[in-house]
Formats: C-alpha cells, structure tokens, sequence
C-alpha cells in the first residue's frame, strides 16, 4: 500500500476556527502536484485557495462544497501508489474521529457567542447555549440587557437550553425608537422562537421583560408553557416612574450610580464597572429617545399603564419578588390570587440577589 | 463576548460611522487615501499608518488626498469649517504644527471670539503624538500643552479604542476646533467597542482605577503606564487611583479634586517637557484649589528638558517608564 | 563640459558609494537591527553627486528625510554615517538625530531634515551668510516633488530673489511624495517651470544622467557664485525603494521600478558612457566597486560593534551653556 496525505481545513490567521468549503478545483481522480490549487474555502474574513500539501492522486473528497468544518478537519485524501479501499476507508474514519476530538477539545462555551438574528431589518443579538431540551428565554428588564444573566445561564445550561435576547434599544441589539415599547418586544420573542425553531418554550422575564413575557403569553398561546416572572412589570400599577424617567434621560456617571443604587437591596453590587457599563449603553446614538419613548408605554400618571394580571393566572406562572424592591414594589401582587407568588430577601435583582432561589426552580 | 477593535480601527470606524450620518463631514491629509496620480492601487496608504484606510471605498470624494503643504489645507479645513462643512484634517506628526500652527491658533481658534461670537468653526485636526517608535527629534514630540494653552481650541488625548471612537464622534459633531492626538504608540491596543456609534462629552474625566492612597493623574499613552505601576504598588500595599483627563482643554479638574480630597496625595504622569506641561499645569491648579487637602507635595512624571532622542537606549529613558511612575508614588508615602 | 579622469573617477565612486550604502541599510534594515525608520536613496544617486562635485567645505546644503545620498556626496564620513543609523555613540550625531537628522556642519551639510520643505528657508539663510561673510561660498537646497509644494519652499524662491542670494534650489523629482503622484500633486508641467514666477531662470534635467546634472548644476552654481542670484533646477528621476523601508508600494505600476532600472540606472549610463568613449576602463570601475563594497562591509561591522549612548548622555546638547 502506498503513501496517504491528508487535505485539511486550514488556518488561516489567528482567530480563524472554521472554514466553508467552496468548490473542489480539481476533480477525484486527478494527479496533482504540491502547491497546486485544490479547493477554495471561505471564513468570514478571507476566501481563498488551498494548495496541495503534497503530490499524488486526489483519490478521494470527503468534504463537499457548502460544507463548514473546523480548523484541521478532513477535507480530502492524496494517495501515492496502490490504494487498499478498506485501509483508506479506516484511515477516513480515524481522521475525521480526530479532528472530531480536537474541535471538541476546542469548542468555545456556546454561551459566549454573541449570536444574532434579522428581525424587521433590525440586528437582534442573543446568547445561546445550544444543547439541550426544553428552551427557556431570558427577557431582561427596562435599561437592562442579556448579560443581566451572567449569574443564571451557565447555571441553567446543562439541564436545559437557555437562551436570552437583547430587545431592540437594548445591549448589543439595534437601536430603534419604532420597535421600542412592550408590545414590540414580544413579537420580536414569538419571532425569536420562529426563527429558531423552538417550539414551545419558557418564559423568564425580569420587570419589563415579564411584562414582555406576559404579553407573549396573551397574544401566542400555543408558543408558551410556563412562566417565571421576576418583579415583573404588568401586575398592578404601582411603579417608580422617577427611577424609569430618570434613567432614560440620565448622561452621567453620578446620576447613573444614583439610579443603580436603587436596583439593589445591597448597594454594594453597584461596581463602578456596572456604572461604567450603563454609561457606555447610554451613549449610544439614538438610546436616550428610544428609552424615553419606551418609558412612556410602561406608564402614565405615575402608573403602570397596563395590567395583565389575568394572563398570569391563566397560564402556569411562578412570581418571586423581593420584599426590598425600589421600583415595583411588592405590593404589586398583594391583590393576586391563584398565582405561586414567593417573596424573597432582597431588591429588584432577584435574579442576580438570589439567583441560587430563582436558579433552582428554574432547573 | 462583545467585540474588539484597535485603537486605529476605532478611529477610522468613528470616521466611517459619521461621515455616513452627515454629508457636511469631509477627511483630508497627505497620503489619506493615497496613490492619486500614479499607476497603482488607489486608496494605497490610507494615511501613513493606515488609520483612514478603506474610507475612500466608502465615502469616494468626501476623503482627499493633498498636496504637502499643511499650511494650505490645515487653513482651508478651517476655512471650511467657517463655510459649513465639517473636516477633519490630518496633521500627519503633530510635529508638523510649525508648518501651519498659524491657520489653527491665529485663524481657526480666533474665529469665534474675534467676531463677536458670529463665528462656528467645526474643525478637527487629527495628528499623531508621542515617542516609542525611534522617530526621533521631529516626529516623536507631544506638544499637546502648546495646543491646550490657546483658548478657542480643545485638545482630545484618547487613551483606549472605546474613548477614540466615542471621542472621535464627539470631536467632529462639536462646534469648537478640536485637535485629536493619536499616540502611534496605541494604535495596534485592542479594546472593546460597541458597534454602533456613541459621543463621549468633552470635560469628563475616567478614574480607570479606583485607590485611596494616592491619585496619578495620566495622560495618553501614559495612562497605561501608570496602570502598570499601580500594579505593582498594590503589591506594596500601596492603593493608586488612576484618573485619565481624556481632554486637557477643556480639564475636568472636578474629578481630580475629589479624588485628591480624598487620598491627599498627587502625581501627574505627562510625556510631554517638563515646562509649561500639562503636568506643570494641573498641579498647578489643585495646589490653587485643593491645597489644604494636600498631605505632601505634587510630584510631575515627565520627559526631561530635552528634544526626543533617536537611539533606543536614550529614547526609553526620556519615556516616562512605570518605574519612574511607582518612584515618584513612593516618595509621597 | 569636460571631466579629468580623476573626476570621473571620483563621481563613480561617490554614486557607487551611495548605492551600496543604501542596498546594504536596506538588508539590514529588514533584519530589524536598525531602529525607526529609514527614506533610501537608490536610484537618485546622479543628482546629489552631479551638484556636490562643484562644491567644497564651504558651500552648504540641506537635505531632506531622504539625505544619505547628499551627506555622502557632500563628504560626510560613511562610518560615522553608519553608526548614526544604527543609534550609536560614534555616530555623526552621537546616536541622538538618526537617519533622518545626520548632519555634519564642517562639511558643509546643514542636515538631513524630517520637516518637508524645511530646507529651502534654512538655505537662504546659508546664502546670505556667505553674501554677509563674502566668502564665495553657495548654498544648495534638496527638495522632493512633495516639498516643492510646500510654502516655505516658495516663499523661499522669491526670498532668495529679492536678496540675490547664492541659493540654488533643486527638486528632485522622483514621481512620488510619499505614494501621492507628482502627476497629480504638482499644479505644473515642470517643477522648474514655477521658476518663471519667482524671477529665476529654471532647468528641467534628466536626473538619470550624471553628466547632464553635472553641466546644469556647473552654470548655476558658478552663476550664484559670481553674484548672479538663484536657480530652480528640477532633477526627473526614480527611487528604487519605497518611500520609507516597509511601504508596500502598492500606488506603483507594474514592473515600474524594473524598467528604470533596466533602461535608466544612473550607475550604468555612467559606465556605458565612460567605458565606450575610452575615458575609463571597466577595470577601473569594477576595482571601485570591490573597494566600496569592503567599505561599506566594514562600516556595518564598526557600526554593530560600537557602544550604544549612555544615560549621561540624554541631557547633554540641549543647550550651549544652561542656566
């Protein structure tokens, strides 16, 4: 038997982990000679094409054009000489269980992916961490983003796919004022779950993303199971509108740390970091008025603009809020009946003050 | 994980982002797009470290390249400016002001007040500062003080790729002549920043490290040294606060002070010479304002009282090093 | 004009000189040892050696950031040259200027210069100082196409005008100020052509061929010297490297600089032009080339192996006397 050469996915710059196989230049069967061109694959920053390691005969392509393999993956077989098919064939499977290993080995937590979808023209940008049954999403809170669940997600993954979106004006997602209010966050989520495929999945949202989630449940039924609600806007009416106007409009790091403050039953959570981190957010063009227009969907007078109490009822729903919250107060649900409501030691931030409570009933 | 750009790509993206937002916008410098009047590649250079490269595949005529002659095209952005446009023009090496330094302080600076406020000159003179890179005498100077003694101008020092680019926006959206320093040095630090576009005000000062024990105040390249040297004070149990002015002109003294009321103790970290320094000048004023706070003298980090040199050995000991940086805390303790 | 063999002889040398040094700072540049950056001459080599051939240690000249040509054909010493280059203590600048700032006052070399179009002022004040001291003496400013544009140039051109200056003006125009075209960066025809405007005759000479530079340059310069007042006198010609070592030179055309070298080398016209009309031989010409090459092999070698400056060395020459 003669000699074999690998053809493998290349590495082409230091951040590159996978590559698309375009078209084969050459067909199976071809004598090639080393440098000669081979295939053309494609990364996100450069299309371009491989040569050959080596010289002899392409006798075998494994990897078919559209296809997208990782760094090293098996591409291809260069043969010398007589070629034993059951030899070759083992040497497929060895090389491909491999690369296999080692793209395992290297995988990147799926949860670090700052991923994103098209909805209306906007860039919608989620986390995701992929595996797993029974999807539960993740709707932060006015102001908030997804990475308000930094203390959940890798908690909650390894028994069920967790997934948690940034609303339009939000993190990383685009800004726009028209696709800002409660009402288009929840079709954004019941498209979230389209585009994705999800199915039926749970619903967590924190303040108004329980609200968002509320709205979900009244307006796509067949989409949710059960819901979690977090100090969640949309019960009752009472609200701080002091602390949702002022955050709106608030440009400095004083104002903002003032605001935080107010989030916490334990003030010392507020890092400058977190401060710093809500005045990048608010710098960005556009931010201020979508904000401040969202602000006006979620109240009016000094009151909650909407209750969707008997959605919560009608749908399997837990509530946990903190006895110290600032901007819902918990008296919101004295009125709430047939509802699992838990009152908890802490501010608005359940999910990230007793994120252990909230982490195990989500399990 | 958000994403990263560099220092460089953070300015051109600013560039970029804002010259789509607004037609008035205009980029001009020697070699900005380069490869005008040759057989080559257009958009060649991109500026000479390729900060605005690509740009011209973007805008097409909004970028121009011109002639070497700074006194003429630094004067007609200026002019411009008072036209209606706003550009932002390449002073290649800030070393470069004598060529043109009277279209920017006599003629764009003086515009405003000289005609009894009927004046807006939004201008931005883009221009590379600092040492490191064996430049030598003529290209390696920070003469960001000479900049920031003339009223009418603003001076932007960014230390980070997110403060260029919110920096940068800010820069070409005010309606004051602003002269942006780039430190050539920073141009390949990679940093987090945000897709879309955001302005960062003018006057605000960023403590980029907390510490009750003494406050440095750091420019520039010169932030990341102090970083360094706190480091290694931590170790010593000494807490540094570090604060970055990001504009010397205007000077967000306020921050400075407090940070002062608190820990007593001051040293400022300027690459520039020692006299009439930014260094010199904001001692200077918290030792006006905030002297009964002062537990000791001010210490000034600076380059010596001599041009930049170009030999490796003499340019690495006229930078302020984090060891000169940590020396100067320790004397205060 | 006619040259005695002995003048020839030194042209090639000085041309030869220049282009060895410059290849070989070119090798060793992209070895990384020499610090910051470096503007080569290659390929210009005809225009400074055909002006400093009529000069002595009285005339002055000014460069620009592309002066190791001009500081070899004013005499500057190459070791000395070399050891700049390389940041040491032995340097013609002590290691504190670098390639761009050499400059040897005693030879009559007023710098290399990293300001564009800072030479041309620096040299009226050249030429009224030989006009005040009534020493004969001339004073030549370089510029590229690039710092022909610049206002200090042509503020420059009208300054030496109405003073009657012993300036001579010369724009190397090698198609390039930085990877921006002449064609497009120059408002005129010819460089020279402005010359008109400031009162001065202008000459447009081919800057590939040493012995037509050597002629112009000899009218001029005798001309300024016998109170005839300044020139403006536009050398055409290439360089062979980029604008800095590292530039890409991608604004460049195909096969561009191939086609200079192989139709135009300044080096071999010379030795075409010598050899044919029986002036010198080419053994003569190759025991040059040996010679040079050695000089420039031991210029590295000293240069590698000289001291670096010292810490003491950082504040002194700021000033003359301080406080």
């Amino acid at each position: 038997m003669g000699e074999m050469i690998k053809v493998t996915m290349p590495k082409w710059g230091l951040s590159m982990v996978k590559g698309t196989v375009n078209d084969w230049v050459v067909d199976e069967g071809d004598e090639v000679e080393k440098g000669q061109e081979l295939v053309e694959i494609e990364t996100d920053k450069i299309a371009n094409v491989l040569e050959s390691p080596g010289e002899g005969v392409l006798y075998r392509i494994v990897a078919q054009p559209g296809e997208v393999l990782p760094v090293s993956a098996l591409l291809g077989v260069i043969t010398q000489g007589e070629v034993d098919e059951a030899e070759l064939e083992s040497y497929i499977a060895e090389a491909q269980a491999a690369a296999a290993a080692a793209a395992a080995d290297e995988a990147p937590d799926p949860l670090t992916i700052n991923r994103r979808l098209d909805w209306e023209g906007l860039t919608i940008r989620y986390l995701d961490s992929e595996e797993g049954e029974r999807p539960l999403i993740c709707l932060h809170g006015f102001g908030g983003d997804k990475n308000n669940w930094q203390f959940n997600l890798a908690a909650l993954a390894p028994n069920r796919r967790v997934l948690a979106p940034d609303f339009p004006s939000h993190g990383d997602s685009t800004v726009s004022a028209e696709h800002s209010s409660p009402l288009a966050y929840a079709k954004m989520v019941s498209a979230m779950i389209d585009q994705l495929e999800l199915g039926q999945v749970d619903l967590v949202g924190h303040s108004m993303g329980g609200l968002v989630a509320l709205l979900v449940a009244r307006e796509s039924p067949a989409k949710v199971g059960a819901l979690t609600l977090l100090a969640p806007a949309g019960i009752g009416t009472e609200i701080n509108a002091g602390y949702v106007d002022g955050f709106a409009t608030a440009n400095s790091r004083n104002e903002l740390k003032a605001l935080a403050v107010q989030l916490f039953a334990d003030k010392e959570m507020v890092s400058r970091q977190m401060v710093a981190d809500l005045l990048k957010y608010k710098r960005l063009d556009g931010v201020e008025g979508a904000l401040v227009q969202l602000a006006g969907t979620l109240h009016s007078g000094g009151k909650q603009s909407e209750d969707l109490s008997s959605v919560a009822q009608s749908v399997p729903t837990k509530i946990f809020w903190g006895k110290a919250d600032e901007i819902l107060a918990v008296s919101n649900c004295a009125q709430l009946s047939g509802v699992d409501v838990e009152q908890l030691e802490c501010g608005h931030m359940a999910h990230m003050e007793a994120a252990d409570v909230v982490n195990k009933h989500l399990t | 994980m958000a994403r990263e750009l560099t220092f460089k790509d953070a300015i051109n993206e600013a560039l970029a982002q804002e010259m789509a937002r607004d037609e008035t916008v205009i980029a001009m410098g020697e070699d900005n797009v380069g490869g005008m009047g040759a057989e080559g590649e257009i958009d060649a250079w991109g500026g000479v470290l390729g900060v605005t490269k690509g740009l011209h595949a973007k805008v097409g005529d909004r970028i121009m390249d011109t002639p070497i002659t700074e006194s003429a095209f630094i004067g007609a952005a200026a002019g411009a400016a008072a036209c209606g446009m706003r550009p932002v023009a390449e002073l290649m090496f800030i070393d470069f002001m004598g060529v043109c330094f009277d279209q920017i302080f006599n003629q764009a600076a003086k515009f405003k007040y000289m005609f009894g406020g009927k004046a807006e000159t939004p201008l931005v003179v883009r221009t590379m500062i600092g040492a490191g890179l064996r430049a030598a005498s003529q290209h390696s100077q920070c003469l960001y003080p000479i900049f920031t003694h003339i009223p009418g101008l603003k001076v932007v020092i960014p230390s980070t790729p997110y403060d260029a680019k919110g920096l940068m926006i800010q820069s070409i959206r005010d309606n004051d002549p602003v002269i942006f320093c780039e430190h050539k040095s920073l141009y390949g630090l990679k940093g987090e920043v945000p897709e879309g576009s955001y302005a960062i005000p003018f006057n605000e000062a960023n403590v980029v490290r907390e510490g009750g024990d003494v406050t440095v105040v750091a420019i520039g390249m010169m932030v990341h040294k102090a970083l360094e040297a706190a480091t290694a004070l931590a170790k010593e149990g000494i807490q540094c606060e570090v604060i970055d002015p990001r504009t010397t002109s205007p000077l967000d003294l306020d921050t400075i002070i407090e940070s002062v009321e608190n820990t007593g103790r001051l040293v400022v970290v300027d690459e520039s010479n020692p006299r009439c320094s930014m260094a010199a000048d904001i001692s200077a004023q918290v030792t006006e304002q905030a002297f009964s706070s002062l537990k000791g003298p001010v210490r000034m980090v600076t380059a010596p009282h001599c041009p930049p040199p170009f030999s490796d050995v003499l340019e690495d000991l006229y930078i302020p090093s984090p060891e000169k940086i940590a020396e100067a805390v320790r004397t205060l303790k | 004009m006619s040259l005695s063999e002995s003048k020839l002889l030194q042209a090639y040398r000085k041309m030869r000189q220049i282009r060895a040094f410059e290849d070989r700072v070119h090798d060793e540049f992209a070895t990384g040892e020499i610090p910051g950056f470096v503007h080569l001459y290659a390929g210009e080599e005809a225009s400074a050696v055909g002006f400093c051939m009529h000069l002595n240690d009285e005339d002055r000249i000014a460069s620009t950031h592309r002066g190791h040509g001009h500081c070899i054909a004013k005499g500057v010493e190459i070791n000395g040259m070399m050891s700049e280059i390389y940041g040491r203590r032995n340097g013609t600048c002590a290691g504190k200027g670098g390639s761009m700032h050499i400059a040897d006052l005693e030879k009559g070399m007023m710098g290399a210069n990293g300001i564009v179009g800072a030479g041309p002022p620096l040299i009226c004040g050249a030429g009224l100082a030989a006009k005040f001291r009534k020493n004969g003496a001339v004073a030549i400013a370089f510029v590229g196409d690039g710092g022909s544009n610049q206002g200090t140039t042509l503020e420059s051109l009208n300054l030496a005008t109405v003073w009657n200056l012993p300036c001579i003006f010369v724009a190397e125009n090698n198609g390039y100020a930085e990877s921006t075209g002449s064609k497009w960066s120059v408002s005129c025809e010819n460089i020279a052509d402005r010359a008109a405007a400031f009162g001065m005759p202008g000459v447009v000479v081919d800057g590939h061929d040493f012995f037509a530079v050597y002629e112009v340059a000899g009218e001029a310069i005798k001309r300024a010297r016998e109170g005839g007042g300044p020139t403006l006198i536009e050398c055409k010609l290439n360089r062979y490297y980029g604008h800095f070592e590292g530039d890409a030179q991608t604004y460049r055309g195909v096969d561009e600089v191939k086609k200079v070298k192989e139709s135009k080398d300044c080096l071999m016209l010379f030795s075409k032009r010598v050899t044919e009309q029986g002036l010198l031989t080419q053994a003569q010409l190759d025991a040059i080339d040996k010679e040079v090459a050695a000089e420039i092999e031991a210029s590295v070698e000293h240069a590698k192996s000289s001291a670096k400056p010292t810490a003491a060395d950082l504040m002194t020459d700021v000033y003359v006397s301080y406080p």
